[in-house]
């Protein structure tokens, strides 16, 4: 035998040891390619696939392109791991724009030399559906020609796969943030319905549930929300399925009808609950179902209540002061009557005294008829060109404006002009605020009346220096029945209406009244009326903003 | 393994009278020995092929041509078998010793080389197209296919140049089909020739039955799709009129082959085109018939 030839079973043995080693690698690529397809999120896939090129070549880092979203070729869309052997500060290699472009157009697996004879780079098309939508770049840290062919190919296999696996991952990615946006899109609309306070219902023309909200499952006695799909009727009470059904059948068949009022019972109380409905149309305005809104009533009914509630006591606060007024006039007339016949001293004391609290409930009776008219807007004015200087001679000299202890003054600029106004009226307000005056200035003093004109209006200004009114006194003073409270003002009679109308009429005169306070030191109160020299074009009666 | 389409014992009375068969170079056998084992670097192969100045030259020539169309400069051997591929480069190498194997010999007047070469490039670069068109992967396998397609015409002609030279003269005289022609001159076909000359270099099955059976790729049994896309690639490149395969009749396109590609009649204009781009690149190999 030729001894330089190698023997038979050399040869044999070779070639079983190829076999042996081709079986491995074939082993290995297959493992691998498993797990690799195994992968489902992209990180994971280059992650396996970069592992299984480390073991082959040693490799570790990737690139991944991805076709630009306007045609611009590919964009480089994630990096893993450290890029080959480069010298210090070179930058990573990157495959150029042709590169990418030829790999992308001939759709071939290759390797390709990077800046030295030790880098080396796979470039494996990505290809989707026909076409080439990625590329995936391998470095190889190893001269790539003395790489046996069998590792070549396992590479560019596991590459190719590693291709497949990152474009469905890629496509699981994107499919998963559109399911998760239309997740968080029902959520959204699911919140909506379960926070809107009515009850919502819709169902299908057959009387299906498509959706109902929490609300609606409440005000209908429905225990649960998953009764979606079944017809809406066995579901519910006795009292509420007829008007319901009918409710629903003239929407379906009309398209629409009109809301009905349906009183249901939860745990004893009533509830009574307005059902409005609309037709459901798909985008092709084809109507598939109904949806029925169910609007608790209960508040706005006890409102209704209440506005009748008080209706009802101005009504009677008209009627009894009226009822009340008429024995009174009799009662006076009397007392006139007996004053005039022979009397001993005391007894016409006493009959003064009869008459005297007899004019007190004239007063508080003509209060109380002057506040529900302003509250009803059935105050009426007279108003009469006069000047308002005479108004104020007049009031002075009543007795109601004079006491021991004050000292009532007057000033009338000489600009007041004659205007129109309700003389009686204007009367009432005065001595309203004069004779206030005086009650809350209980150590007497001064109490000036000033008249003035001041950018068209009038200025009624009447100042006392008594105890004041403090901050939050001030601020509810002119409601009705409001009284100051504290020790002092609760030895003062009064009913707490004075101020309520004379807010009233001033403001039936187009007019406002402000006061200016401190508490020890007096008040002043303020009345502005808008001089006008004609009657007013509108001879209704003016609307009380009270009402 | 199909038989081919006329009875053996006609298509040896025709090829045994062929003295002095072309051979194609030892290299060629010495690489596919190398490839067999999977431990082989693409250095190892580069410095076989290197070994030859001639062949070396004609690797890069046609590696940097715009046939690959690679953007960086290929400067040896050993890159372009990393960054083409293993096959490809084997490709390379069998397709410019071909060239070279049938350089020599005697050959017909009646029968244009050129044009020949002209059109079995061309039919190489069509096939390339539509194989890369259905998602073929060795597409040098197909190029090599559609190149030797009408070997057998030039084995005829260098060979039995007599009986060729009847057969050409009767293509002239009735404007008849080549194969037609042969088949009354000789019995035989060029494409049984041929499909005997490739088992004869010991090429794949694949390329023997789709040379065999490309007038008629429903005889190609397991290798008919790569039979049908030469049959197709031959009938682009006529229709591109490049080149001649010695008549001027369009063979008939085959129905069955046709069929068993699966391709819509729309990716015809798009075949056309791109068949057209390719083969002007492929050009590059018509150096080496020269």
């Amino acid at each position: 035998m030729d001894a330089s030839s190698p023997a038979p079973q050399d040869t044999a043995l070779q070639e079983i040891e190829a076999l042996r080693r081709a079986y491995e690698v074939s082993r290995f690529v297959q493992e691998r390619s498993r797990e690799i397809r195994g992968a489902r999120a992209t990180s994971d896939v280059v992650k396996a696939f970069a592992e299984a090129a480390r073991e082959l070549v040693g490799s570790g880092g990737t690139q991944f392109y991805l076709r630009g979203q306007s045609g611009e070729g590919m964009v480089l869309h994630k990096t893993t791991g450290d890029t080959t052997i480069r010298r210090l500060g070179a930058a990573p290699w990157r495959p150029s724009s042709e590169l990418l472009g030829w790999v992308t157009k001939e759709r071939r697996t290759t390797t390709v030399p990077g800046e030295n004879e030790r880098d080396w780079h796979t470039l494996v098309p990505l290809v989707v559906a026909g076409e080439v939508s990625g590329v995936l770049v391998l470095d190889v840290p190893q001269a790539a020609g003395e790489l046996a062919q069998q590792t070549v190919e396992a590479l560019s296999f596991l590459a190719e796969e590693a291709a497949a696996a990152l474009i469905a991952a890629e496509e699981r990615g994107r499919l998963d943030d559109e399911l998760g946006r239309i997740d968080r899109e029902r959520s959204f609309l699911a919140n909506i319905l379960d926070s809107i306070t009515n009850g919502i219902l819709v169902a299908d023309l057959d009387g299906r549930i498509l959706q109902i909200n929490r609300n609606a499952a409440a005000m209908l006695d429905i225990q649960t929300l998953d009764v979606v799909g079944q017809p809406f009727e066995p579901l519910l009470t006795e009292e509420v399925r007829t008007e319901l059904r009918a409710l629903f059948d003239e929407t379906v068949q009309v398209g629409f009808a009109m809301e009905r009022l349906v009183t249901t019972h939860l745990g004893g109380t009533e509830f009574p609950i307005a059902v409005g409905s609309s037709l459901l149309r798909d985008d092709a305005l084809q109507a598939f179902g109904c949806i029925l809104v169910f609007r608790d009533m209960t508040a706005s009914r006890e409102m209704d209540r209440l506005r009748k509630l008080d209706q009802m006591k101005s009504d009677f606060v008209a009627n009894v002061s009226h009822e009340l007024r008429t024995p009174l006039t009799s009662i006076k007339a009397y007392c006139e009557a007996l004053a005039g016949m022979e009397r001993t001293p005391q007894e016409l004391e006493f009959l003064q005294v009869i008459e005297e609290e007899g004019d007190r409930l004239i007063e508080l009776i003509e209060d109380l008829l002057n506040v529900s008219r302003i509250q009803s807007g059935t105050l009426r004015l007279h108003q009469e060109l006069a000047h308002p200087g005479d108004l104020v001679k007049e009031v002075l000299a009543l007795s109601k404006t004079h006491s021991d202890r004050h000292t009532v003054t007057s000033k009338v600029d000489a600009d007041v002009p004659e205007m129109m106004f309700d003389w009686n009226r204007m009367k009432e307000i005065l001595i309203n605020l004069i004779s206030n005056a005086m009650k809350y200035s209980p150590a007497g003093g001064e109490i000036s009346v000033a008249l003035s004109v001041s950018e068209g209006n009038l200025r009624i200004a009447v100042e006392d220096h008594g105890i004041g009114i403090s901050a939050e006194d001030q601020q509810n003073l002119f409601q009705q029945f409001y009284r100051v409270d504290g020790s002092l003002t609760a030895q003062v009679a009064g009913t707490g209406l004075g101020l309520a109308i004379v807010k009233g009429i001033a403001e039936a005169h187009g007019g406002a009244i402000t006061v200016r306070s401190e508490p020890g030191k007096g008040s002043v109160f303020t009345v502005v009326l808008p001089i006008r020299k004609e009657p007013p074009p509108d001879a209704a009666p003016q609307k009380s903003p009270f009402s | 393994m199909n038989g081919p389409a006329v009875p053996q014992d006609r298509l040896r009375r025709v090829v045994d009278r062929i003295q002095g068969l072309p051979t194609l170079p030892s290299m060629l056998s010495s690489i596919n020995q190398l490839m067999v084992n999977p431990r082989t670097s693409a250095k190892e192969i580069a410095q076989l092929i290197s070994s030859d100045p001639a062949i070396t030259s004609k690797v890069l020539r046609v590696v940097n041509s715009s046939f690959y169309g690679f953007p960086n400069r290929i400067s040896t051997v050993t890159h372009a078998i990393v960054i083409l591929g293993f096959n490809t480069i084997r490709s390379i190498v069998l397709s410019t010793s071909i060239f070279d194997a049938l350089k020599k010999g005697p050959r017909a007047d009646g029968f244009d080389r050129a044009a020949f070469w002209k059109h079995s490039i061309a039919t190489g670069a069509c096939s390339r197209v539509i194989a890369r068109k259905l998602a073929f992967t060795a597409l040098e396998e197909f190029f090599i296919a559609g190149l030797l397609h009408d070997v057998g015409k030039i084995a005829l002609d260098s060979y039995l140049p007599d009986d060729f030279a009847k057969v050409t003269a009767r293509v002239r005289e009735l404007d008849c089909t080549m194969l037609e022609a042969e088949t009354a001159v000789l019995g035989v076909t060029h494409a049984d020739v041929g499909g005997w000359l490739l088992e004869r270099w010991s090429l794949s099955q694949g390329l023997v039955d789709s040379v065999s059976h490309h007038h008629n790729p429903a005889l190609a049994g397991a290798n008919m799709k790569a039979a049908a896309i030469v049959h197709l690639g031959d009938i682009l490149a006529r229709a591109l009129q490049l080149g001649s395969g010695g008549d001027r009749r369009m063979p008939p396109l085959s129905e069955e082959g046709w069929a068993a590609l699966g391709l819509s009649p729309d990716v015809f204009p798009a075949l056309l085109s791109e068949g057209a781009d390719e083969s002007e690149r492929a050009m590059i190999f018509l150096e080496f018939a020269r």
